[in-house]
Formats: C-alpha cells, sequence, structure tokens
C-alpha cells in the first residue's frame, strides 16, 4: 500500500526592521485613600 | 505575585482603547465614559439595560492564572457607583470566575442591598448571603470581595468576606466553593477572570479596579486594605537614556506626555528599531505626599509600523533612578494598544516601601528587547 505525504511549505515575507512608536506613557500609581476614615464612611478634615 | 491587575480607566480616551487595555466587552449596554469616574477621570460606564438583558452588561478582565496556587484565595476591589435603585429582582454587580463559571457573585437587590452567592459545580452553596451592606444612591463605594476556595472540590472549607468602604458585611466558613474545569474529579481549583456588571434597571459605574491573591509578604498587596485610588502621572522630563527618536519637537518627553484620556496617536512620539535602545522619564509629582503608595504600574500607548516582527519591555528605575528593573517582553501590533508594561511592588530591589516623595526620582519606559 503507498503511502503519500503531502508537504505544502509556505513563505512569508516580513519585513524585519518594523519601528515601535511610543505616543504615550504613564505611571499608574495605587494609593491609600487617606481623606477617608476607613470602616466609618466618615470624611476627615484636616486644617494645617 | 500578590498585585496581579490594576487600572485607573484613566488613559483611555474611548472603548475602543479601553479594550486594548485588556478588558473584553460582552454587551453593548456597556460603555467607557472620560469623565464620570471617581476623582473626575475616566470609569466603566454601564447604563441602563432592558430588565431581561440586565444579567447580560457586562465587562470582564483575565486578571488570574488559572492554575493552582496556595490556598486558592483571590480579591477583588473597585470603586462602584449605582445612580438609583429600581426593578424587581437582583442584577449582578461583580464577580470572580473559572471561564465562564462562577465562583462566587455579588449582586444588587432593587432596595440597594448586596448579596452575595458562592459556587460549587456551578451549584449556589451560599446562595443570597443576606449581607449587611446597604449601598446609597448617588455615592462612590470601596468594594472589597475575597474567597478563598475549597482545598479540594466538593469539601466545605471554603469562605469568603465582602467588604464595603472597609467594613465587613456579609462572609461565610465552610462552604464548598469550587469548579471542575479538567473533569477529574478533583477540579482546577482556580480562577481566572473577574467580571463587573449591572444591576437591574440602573446605571453603574466602576473605577479604580484591583485584583490580588494573598501571597507575598505586603499586607497592602494581598489582604483587605480598606479604601485606596490608583493616581496617574504623566512624564514630566527626559531621564537617564533617551535613545529613542523623537519625531518632532525639542525634547523626548514632550512627545509621549499626553494627556490622560487623549493620546495624539502619530502627531507626536518617539520610535526605535534597535535592540538594547531604551526611552526612559522621570515623572512630575504627585497629588501629595501624605497618602501612602502600594504600587507604581507603567502604562503605554504603543504600535509598531509595520508587520515585521518585534518585542518590546517596560523598564523601571527606582532606587533614586540606581537601579534598573526590567520587566515581561510583550508584543506590539501595528495598532495603537494602551498596554501594561510592569509593576513594581516596592521602590528597590531590596524591598524598600514606597515612598510618594521618591516618585518624581524614578524613571519609566520601554526598551526594544527583539
Amino acid at each position: 500500500m503507498a503511502v503519500r505525504s503531502t508537504q505544502q511549505i509556505r513563505m512569508i515575507i516580513y519585513d524585519t526592521d518594523a519601528t515601535v512608536r511610543l505616543t504615550s506613557i504613564k505611571a499608574e500609581v495605587l494609593r491609600k485613600e487617606a481623606s477617608v476614615a476607613s470602616g466609618s464612611g466618615v470624611i476627615v478634615v484636616i486644617f494645617s | 505575585m500578590a498585585l496581579l491587575m490594576m487600572d485607573s480607566f484613566d488613559c483611555y480616551a474611548d472603548a475602543a482603547e479601553w479594550e486594548t487595555g485588556g478588558w473584553g466587552i460582552e454587551h453593548s449596554d456597556v460603555d467607557f465614559s472620560t469623565t464620570l469616574g471617581k476623582d473626575g477621570g475616566g470609569c466603566i460606564l454601564i447604563s441602563s439595560s432592558a430588565e431581561a438583558l440586565a444579567d447580560h452588561a457586562l465587562t470582564y478582565f483575565d486578571a488570574y492564572s488559572e492554575a493552582d496556587q496556595a490556598g486558592n484565595t483571590y480579591i477583588f476591589q473597585g470603586w462602584v457607583y449605582i445612580d438609583t435603585f429600581s426593578g424587581s429582582t437582583t442584577g449582578l454587580l461583580c464577580q470572580i470566575m473559572q471561564g465562564l463559571d462562577e465562583i462566587i457573585d455579588v449582586r444588587l437587590s432593587f432596595d440597594g442591598k448586596l448579596q452575595v452567592s458562592t459556587y460549587d459545580l456551578q451549584v449556589p452553596t451560599a446562595a443570597t448571603q443576606t449581607a449587611g451592606g446597604q449601598l446609597t444612591v448617588d455615592t462612590w463605594h470601596f468594594i472589597e470581595l475575597k474567597v478563598v476556595m475549597s482545598s479540594v472540590l466538593a469539601t466545605a472549607d471554603g469562605s469568603f468576606d465582602l467588604r464595603v468602604d472597609g467594613n465587613s458585611v456579609s462572609s461565610g466558613s465552610s462552604l464548598e466553593i469550587g469548579n471542575d474545569r479538567d473533569s477529574t474529579g478533583t477540579g482546577i481549583m482556580g480562577a481566572n477572570r473577574i467580571r463587573v456588571g449591572n444591576a437591574h434597571q440602573t446605571l453603574v459605574r466602576w473605577d479604580d479596579v484591583v485584583a490580588m491573591d494573598a501571597t507575598g509578604a505586603d499586607a497592602n498587596l494581598n489582604a483587605f486594605t480598606g479604601p485606596r485610588y490608583i493616581e496617574v502621572l504623566n512624564v514630566a522630563a527626559d531621564g537617564g537614556t533617551v535613545d529613542w527618536t523623537r519625531n518632532t519637537g525639542s525634547n523626548d518627553w514632550e512627545m509621549v506626555d499626553d494627556t490622560a484620556n487623549a493620546n495624539d496617536g502619530d502627531t507626536t512620539y518617539v520610535s526605535s528599531n534597535t535592540v538594547a535602545e531604551e526611552g526612559r522619564y522621570n515623572l512630575a509629582a504627585p497629588s501629595n505626599t501624605d497618602d501612602e503608595v502600594h504600587a507604581v504600574q507603567i502604562r503605554g500607548c504603543i504600535r509598531k509600523d509595520d508587520a515585521g516582527a518585534r518585542t518590546i519591555r517596560g523598564v523601571m528605575n527606582v532606587a533614586a533612578g540606581t537601579e534598573e528593573i526590567t520587566f515581561a517582553t510583550i508584543g506590539v501590533t501595528t495598532e495603537y494598544q494602551w498596554l501594561e508594561l510592569g509593576v513594581r511592588e516596592t521602590n528597590d530591589t531590596g524591598g524598600t516601601a514606597w515612598d510618594a516623595n521618591e516618585l518624581t526620582n524614578i524613571e519609566i519606559g520601554v526598551e526594544i528587547v527583539s
């Protein structure tokens, strides 16, 4: 019994010199909400 | 790992940009606002749905690894705002899931009370736990949801805790909580997804969302913390290395300091196609130096100019700019995307906690990897 094998070769030509563009960058800073007294729901305003 | 994901929603100009940040939108009533956030910036905005569709007005983020982890504990935090209570039944507010299967969810009743359900094999194991949580309309509330999954499928050693504005309002223990995605009989026992949605016939906003697990030593990043927020800092000066090329102007940092919610695309940018080239920038001062800093994350709006292979990674010079941290390598598409480039939980490699006074001394940036 003959065995047939079919192999398909695809060639994809890429431009290997893509340039990356950065248009905006920011820092997101996770912070404690000190203006809210945790557990009481009362807003505390300190004048100094 | 402890802090797994956070999003201020302040960087995106519209829903399309918000999706490039990793969010999936499941319903046309899910939208995005650049102005209605807790502190005036962006937020998820889920409009009033037809009642029959209310439970489907959902959006999600795959924040967790689905694989097992010690304790299988998941924590979700975020600010939620409800404009009115109405309807005749409960609506889904948030949930932690394994794929499309619920692990735990929080629902809002028509009179503003929160209800929690946990699930084992999709069967509620602690259905509609009566919660002490009573939300107030037109008020931002800080939700913290923690679930500890069962150690083995169908074993009653799971638990949950729901907090609102720092107060525990509902909890349960000795519960069967889990799933069986791999059909082995023991289950993966992991979650991968957080999901937020719209309670019935109302308008819901979500802002400053955080996902954590219980690993790591920092209690600010693996446990209940009480209310906190995410402040976005722009860049304000060139850092120590600015290898990338600006397309116009006099200073590199001015090409990448676009107003939050309004990046200018190809009008001003910096670019590079050279491996190992970095562009790093100093940050503007924070709004105050009193509120504790728990973590700093870099988010950049990036694309490549053709289909050629190219990868990048985020870089952050901490410890007053003296120690360079390099983050995971990621790919780039030809369309601008808001990529999360890396997050630091401490201000040096020795584990020193962040100090708000140090933020103007660090540098954030991007490096070409390949």
